[in-house]
């Protein structure tokens, strides 16, 4: 009787075995799309490329490489495209990815797009710069208990260009029970005048597939591919007052920016930086910008600490970072000479700042950030 | 219990290695329906409802959610730290993208903790998944009584 069971179960595999590749064979024969050309950006860009593939692995061998965090199975949500020629409706996939706005934008998520027609999309000219390099890790460092900062060597192509702000995206190789690639994106921590070495500040989020690879896994020596540089997160032209304001592993890109900014002496009459945390266990770089302080006069360095131990000896500002920033309005920053501000963290922090500095008469358009969304 | 397609889907997605690094199920082999079913029966055999456990977990987030990702205390009884983190992750029933972010509320007079993500805490209050057993963010029905004090 069970041998009977088994040998229907082997008869069963076998015939869909030998099913799936009949389908397989005539996808290739019967759908062959031929050759597809890709219009990018109202004919600023035209690809000649062989349909049937998805847009955002095609791109990519094209070497325009798309945002994306999952490798294109439709996870993450990140690789938008905005289509400018009929494809048909939404897929089921994407649409838990769309807002109503970007429905009607007719915004796309490239890796679901099967290249099946010509098509014609609109993407940021700075893709255009963005490369695919081979990097080496140099070191890792714990910076505290749950942020490790990491080093990268660039080894092919030996050189980056980017602003400081912007982002990459690192590719982490098949673990454990993962066995496809898994790339996500890091706020470059490194000032852009270091164009052979990269350095990221990583925090670890339990369960996350890339962060536990980076404090777990990672080690000095290894290969790793990154893709940049990436983002419109950096500074605009002012001489005015500028104001940051970061929690976590928000620091990372305030790390390059503020440090581009002093090796270059750029004039402002001031430069206010707020990082939050809730005890100082959570604080790491604290000497660094502190030091950067004492070198430059028209920087101010405020961490705050929301709930300081008593073993902290904690003598700064406490409270949440908002409010370490909201004291010094009208007193040691002059709001009438506010030019911008620029905020990196969490969508909470970024949403808490953006309703303090507009009560405090900043205009919306003149606050920038990067959400960890 | 026979399942439908879409959660056929949606078990699909909850394995290692695809949202995930150790996936929804830890060390737990029963199909995503059966390990509902289940729970849904824990629960009602403890008295309590998806509905009201829900309702007291999205107050306390809220009471949370302006402290920035520090911890503060709710009505005397809950330590609730809502930490944001960088990044989403898509439900696998395909029905929204939660934070990955990690919530914490213990309750200080026992002591006891559930600790669970914007996607966890979607998936218990609309599709009544509380993980499988050995997962790191699975909910116990008998430690969401304790902790809320339902």
């Amino acid at each position: 009787m069970i041998a009977d069971i088994f040998f229907v179960s082997f008869l069963t595999a076998g015939i869909s075995a030998v099913l799936a590749a009949i389908i397989s064979v005539i996808d290739a024969i019967v759908n062959n799309y031929g050759d597809i050309t890709i219009d990018i950006n109202s004919g600023k860009k035209q690809l000649v490329v062989k349909g049937g593939s998805p847009l955002l692995s095609t791109l990519g061998k094209e070497k325009i490489y798309i945002p994306s965090s999952c490798g294109g199975r439709a996870t993450c949500g990140v690789c938008k495209v905005k289509v400018t020629s009929n494809i048909g409706p939404h897929l089921p996939t994407e649409l838990p990815f769309m807002n109503d706005e970007e429905k009607e934008m007719n915004i796309r998520l490239s890796c679901q797009i099967k290249l099946k027609q010509d098509i014609s999309i609109d993407v940021p000219e700075s893709l255009f710069a963005v490369q695919r390099f081979k990097t080496e890790v140099i070191s890792l460092k714990n910076l505290c208990y749950d942020t490790k900062e990491v080093r990268l060597k660039l080894l092919e192509p030996n050189s980056i260009s980017f602003k400081p702000g912007q982002f990459a995206q690192i590719v982490i190789p098949p673990y454990g029970k993962l066995k496809e690639q898994t790339i996500r994106a890091y706020s470059i921590s490194s000032q852009p005048s270091h164009r052979n070495v990269l350095e990221f500040i990583i925090r670890q989020v339990p369960e996350g597939i890339a962060t536990t690879y980076v404090h777990t896994k990672m080690h000095e020596g290894e290969q790793i591919d990154i893709i940049a540089p990436m983002g419109d997160f950096y500074v605009h032209d002012n001489t005015d007052i500028m104001i940051c304001i970061s929690g976590g592993s928000g620091m990372a890109p305030f790390k390059s920016i503020l440090f581009d900014m002093f090796e270059k002496q750029i004039e402002r009459k001031a430069v206010w930086y707020f990082h939050g945390g809730n005890t100082l266990r959570d604080m790491y770089n604290m000497e660094l910008f502190q030091e950067l302080e004492k070198k430059w006069p028209i920087f101010h360095f405020a961490p705050v600490l929301f709930k300081p131990n008593p073993q902290d000896n904690w003598q700064g500002e406490t409270g949440l970072v908002t409010e370490g920033a909201t004291n010094k309005f009208g007193k040691e920053i002059n709001l009438a000479e506010l030019a911008d501000a620029y905020l990196c963290g969490s969508p909470g922090l970024i949403d808490a700042s953006i309703k303090i500095l507009t009560q405090a008469g900043l205009d919306a358009s003149k606050i920038y950030y990067d959400k960890f969304a | 219990m026979k399942a439908s397609p879409e959660f056929l889907q949606a078990q699909e997605k909850m394995k290692p290695g695809v949202l995930t690094s150790d996936g929804f199920f830890g060390n737990d082999s029963r199909p995503l329906v059966d390990i509902i079913a289940a729970d849904e029966t824990s629960m009602q055999h403890l008295g309590i409802t998806f509905e009201n456990a829900a309702e007291k977990l999205i107050k306390l987030i809220a009471a949370a959610r302006p402290a920035l990702g520090n911890c503060i205390t709710v009505d005397n009884t809950w330590e609730v730290c809502v930490d944001e983190a960088r990044g989403g992750l898509p439900c696998p029933f395909r029905d929204g993208l939660y934070s990955k972010g990690i919530i914490t509320v213990t309750n200080r007079d026992s002591g006891k903790a559930l600790v669970f993500t914007d996607l966890s805490f979607h998936l218990f209050s609309k599709h009544h998944f509380l993980q499988g057993n050995g997962s790191r963010f699975r909910i116990e029905p008998k430690d969401l009584k304790a902790v809320l004090d339902l």
